[in-house]
């Protein structure tokens, strides 16, 4: 994976109610903490001669990967692997939906019944143990403690452009 | 004002399939992780990824986050199609350019260009050039000085139309 220069973005709403979104290039290896230090420090400057109100700051690290690889010719991303974790504190979850989710991990247990997948196969159960580790959360924080359920799906995709 | 850290930054990698179609997966990681861990957790998911998935995997963002919780209301009048621009030069002798969205009036001289004896326009120009800024252009240079400042429109795109148009 070859990384990008980083990034500060500013998103900011004018005096009608329109969008705006800014953004300064930062060197590279600037940990979170210092670049949302600075961002700070630059907002404050920015308020001085900007009328707009600024409703949110990121510090983002991108990366592409090269030389560009390709897929297998089997994938679809619309045939998904969907892990449902459970996470520290009361009903919190992770859902995990892996497009083009390999055949080979899939499995049927019942008669007329939606394939599971099969969680001892050493390539998802690394996955898994991956996740499990504390390292990793859900949006809101908790940690992913605990896999409840792990199925494959058929999900809808837009047909135009074709994101999921 | 008060902009609150989001509990999780995330991890975003862009997948795309046989067909060419193109997929987003997401992977939250508690905010108070240093980037350089973060990344190199990146590393070990991307593999593991790989090892389940038939989609190319191409490429990876990982953002941190902070909202203002209780934003603060733009200045009547303010546009941010109208923008103060700032080109600097860079270490590498380029150019690089950072508008400022809504621009104030009070920062715009009769002829267009910015009027850098304006108190705010001053400590933001020192601040992305002083010694210890952290800034630099899309490939990683530095910006060592300012070489124009001035006022320009961009095209209003059809969602900042004012939500009012007729008085």
């Amino acid at each position: 994976m070859l990384d990008q220069q980083p990034y500060l973005n500013f998103r900011t709403r004018d005096g009608s109610g329109s969008f705006g979104l800014q953004r300064i290039h930062v060197r590279r290896g600037t940990e979170a903490i210092a670049a949302q230090s600075a961002a700070t420090t630059l907002r404050s400057r920015l308020g001085g001669v900007s009328g707009c109100a600024y409703l949110e700051q990121q510090y983002v690290l991108p990366a592409v990967e090269e030389p560009v690889p390709v897929a297998e010719q089997w994938s679809e991303i619309r045939f998904c692997g969907v892990l449902i974790f459970s996470c520290e504190g009361e009903d919190q979850y992770f859902i995990l939906a892996i497009p083009a989710i390999n055949p080979a991990l899939l499995e049927t247990i019942t008669p007329n019944s939606n394939p599971q997948l099969n969680v001892d196969d050493p390539t998802l159960a690394a996955l898994i143990a991956e996740l499990t580790n504390g390292q990793w959360c859900n949006p809101f924080g908790h940690v992913i403690v605990k896999l409840e359920a792990a199925y494959f799906q058929v999900r809808n995709v837009s047909i135009f452009p074709n994101w999921l | 004002m008060a902009f609150q850290t989001k509990p999780a930054a995330e991890l975003t990698f862009t997948l795309q399939d046989a067909t060419g179609s193109k997929s987003f997966l997401s992977f939250p990681i508690p905010s108070a992780t240093l980037a350089s861990v973060a990344l190199a957790a990146a590393g070990v998911m991307r593999g593991l990824l790989a090892n389940v998935t038939g989609c190319a995997i191409l490429a990876q963002s990982l953002t941190y986050s902070q909202v203002d919780d209780t934003p603060e209301t733009a200045e009547a009048g303010s546009r941010v199609e109208r923008k103060g621009a700032l080109v600097y030069r860079t270490s590498a002798g380029k150019v690089a350019r950072f508008e400022i969205p809504g621009i104030i009036p009070a920062a715009i001289l009769a002829d267009g260009a910015l009027d850098r004896t304006n108190a705010g326009l001053a400590a933001l120009i020192v601040a992305m050039t002083e010694a210890d800024a952290i800034y630099s252009d899309s490939n990683g240079f530095d910006l060592s000085s300012l070489a124009e400042a001035y006022e320009v429109f961009r095209t209003t795109k059809q969602s900042q139309l004012p939500s009012r148009r007729l008085s």
